[in-house]
């Protein structure tokens, strides 16, 4: 039982921790304002605003552009080669428990990437 | 596409106060106006074609009358008199990725060699249950046939790979469908939309497909990329038209001002006209199910008592694009950067004053206000221009008057039969607003937000024929 307890604590610690509001783009921080869960879809697609007012969705996919491949990179992180773009441009699937914008700032802060951002999903504006 | 519809829509200048003479000023005890002189005559356009709605296309074509009776400024065109008897886009190659193609239209149907629908990742792009005309409407700007019939493209003989997109992207799905129309051979790619955010990956990779690099599109020489600034009236900001390697293409209106709308900013490359009273005139879907009930946009289309003119920096991102086909049938090796540099040399200068232009608002019917704001002039010479709200020109004049950079101004006596007296800094004006006119006011100097002219305009207004003239 009280082991039960102790797992049922560390799982609830897990996913109450605070997950990341930001992402890095030309290098700097991007501040996101997250959306209220009840406005969020269904299919695990958490939607967050910019500060210009645009709302952008972020899923389990991840575009890096490495400097040097770094295969080891994928375990760490449990990432899966999803597409190539260019022989260092990748949209990886996230198939950890951690966020998609945690996993995407914390390949940002790794040697061997260039950059890392959620493969974010946007809405076209017709002009 | 941008469907402008003023809020005001009626205003009317006539009534108490106010006298007209022999020659159209109008005068009242405040203000005195003097009409603006005639523009000067040029020798016919074309010799190549002879579309029947050619007249009413004011932003590549001046015809005289037409230009007079729709109070249309003499350069408001792109300047293209020689080049477009001389080049049509032969054996370039133009894609445009947009929604609502009509692959039946006479006027485009010949010239389309691929086609794929991201949305359902096929070839087919039929989409006349989509009654989404925006594609069809970008697309005829670029490439209408130049025959006996409806309205002349830019580059009537490039031949045409349309890509239908969602109205949701990925940026995956975006690099995904670059590649796409540069695997299909694209020279020129036409995008008249915006998401106003680019990621990093998205940059840079619309940078390497622009670029002569081994990574560049055209066999290495640079695939152009065309996007619309987009229509808020605001800095561009992170948006794909910002892109270094993009062309990003603001509107001016007939009037050969920058539109009310047009988005601007040091990112700006360059101006096209785009419309704002009158239209682009261009193609639609065939039948009634699109902006109008045939299978053209009319520069002063009205559908369902609507204003439905194609007007917005969608219509002005595909002049560029058939213009830059243009300069690529004439010299196929250009680079991206080389007709950067070209476009520096071959636009309309922007000594001509064109104005920041403001409108009026009707902020409540029942209880009229004009209000506007003049950016950060504090004393300045305006243009009155009072139109029908079809658009047809009645007459602009000139009036000045000192203010703070702000101004609003409320109604001081109901004359009755819907005619108003209001007060506008001090001069007496009277509108009516159950009348069929608009009134607008351009102020003659602009300065706002921090940006000068010059990043208002870019380099300024494409001019097609010098361009050419500058490619060996």
């Amino acid at each position: 039982m009280k082991q039960l307890l102790i797992l049922v604590f560390l799982t609830l610690t897990l996913f109450s921790a605070e997950q990341a509001n930001f992402y890095y783009e030309r290098g700097k921080k991007v501040s996101l304002e997250a959306i209220p869960s009840v406005q969020r879809s269904v299919n695990n697609i958490n939607y967050y605003q910019h500060a210009n007012g645009s709302v952008v969705g972020v899923s389990d996919k991840i575009l890096v552009k490495f400097k040097h491949f770094d295969e080891s990179l994928l375990k760490k992180y449990s990432l899966s080669i999803k597409k190539q773009y260019s022989p260092l441009l990748y949209l990886l699937k996230n198939e950890n428990t951690l966020s998609t914008l945690d996993i995407s700032n914390q390949l940002f802060n790794e040697d061997s990437i260039e950059y890392a951002h959620p493969d974010f999903i946007r809405k076209v504006s017709f002009r | 596409m941008r469907i402008y519809v003023f809020l005001l829509s009626v205003f009317l200048l006539i009534g108490c106060g106010v006298d007209e003479d022999d020659n159209g000023a109008v005068f009242d005890d405040n203000i005195t106006v003097t009409p603006s002189p005639s523009p000067t005559v040029e020798p016919p356009f074309l010799n190549t074609g002879d579309d029947t709605l050619l007249l009413e296309q004011w932003s590549i074509f001046k015809d005289e009358d037409f230009y007079r009776l729709n109070g249309v400024d003499e350069d408001a065109h792109i300047h293209a008199r020689n080049s477009l008897n001389t080049f049509s886009g032969k054996g370039i190659k133009v894609a445009v990725i947009d929604n609502g193609f009509e692959i039946h239209h006479p006027e485009l149907s010949s010239k389309i060699i691929s086609t794929y629908n991201f949305k359902n990742d096929t070839k087919d792009i039929d989409i006349i249950a989509d009654k989404v005309s925006h594609g069809t409407a970008v697309t005829g700007i670029i490439a209408a046939s130049a025959n006996d019939i409806g309205i002349r493209g830019i580059a009537p003989d490039v031949e045409l790979i349309l890509l239908e997109m969602p109205d949701f992207l990925t940026d995956s799905n975006t690099i995904e469908m670059f590649d796409k129309a540069v695997a299909l051979g694209a020279d020129v790619i036409n995008c008249s939309w915006g998401t106003g955010n680019v990621s990093d990956a998205v940059r840079e990779h619309l940078n390497n497909l622009a670029s002569n690099t081994s990574e560049g599109g055209r066999d290495g020489k640079g695939v152009l990329i065309v996007f619309a600034s987009g229509n808020d009236n605001s800095l561009m900001g992170n948006d794909e038209s910002s892109v270094e390697g993009v062309f990003g293409v603001g509107a001016t209106s007939s009037e050969n001002l920058r539109t009310s709308y047009s988005d601007y900013g040091p990112d700006l490359d360059i101006v096209a006209p785009g419309g704002e009273f009158l239209g682009i005139s261009t193609l639609d879907l065939l039948g009634n199910p699109g902006s109008s009930d045939d299978e053209y946009i009319r520069y002063n289309e009205v559908k369902d008592g609507q204003l439905a003119g194609f007007v917005g920096t969608s219509a002005s991102a595909p002049i560029l694009s058939g213009v830059l086909a243009l300069a690529l049938e004439k010299n196929p090796n250009l680079t991206a950067d080389d007709l950067k540099e070209l476009l520096k040399v071959g636009v309309e200068k922007t000594s001509r004053n064109i104005p920041y232009m403001i409108d009026i608002e009707l902020t409540n019917k029942s209880n009229p206000i004009f209000r506007g704001t003049l950016g950060t002039e504090s004393n300045s010479e305006f243009d009155l221009e009072i139109r029908t709200i079809n658009g047809s020109f009645i007459g602009r004049y000139s009036i000045s008057f000192e203010g703070d950079g702000t101004w609003s101004s409320t109604v001081t006596d109901n004359l009755g039969n819907g005619e108003y007296k209001a007060r506008l800094l001090g001069q007496n004006i009277t509108y009516a607003t159950d009348s069929s006119f608009i009134v607008k006011l351009f102020a003659q100097d602009e300065i706002s937000n921090g940006y000068s002219r010059n990043d208002f305009y870019g380099y300024g207004k494409v001019n097609v024929d010098l361009l050419l003239e500058n490619i060996n």
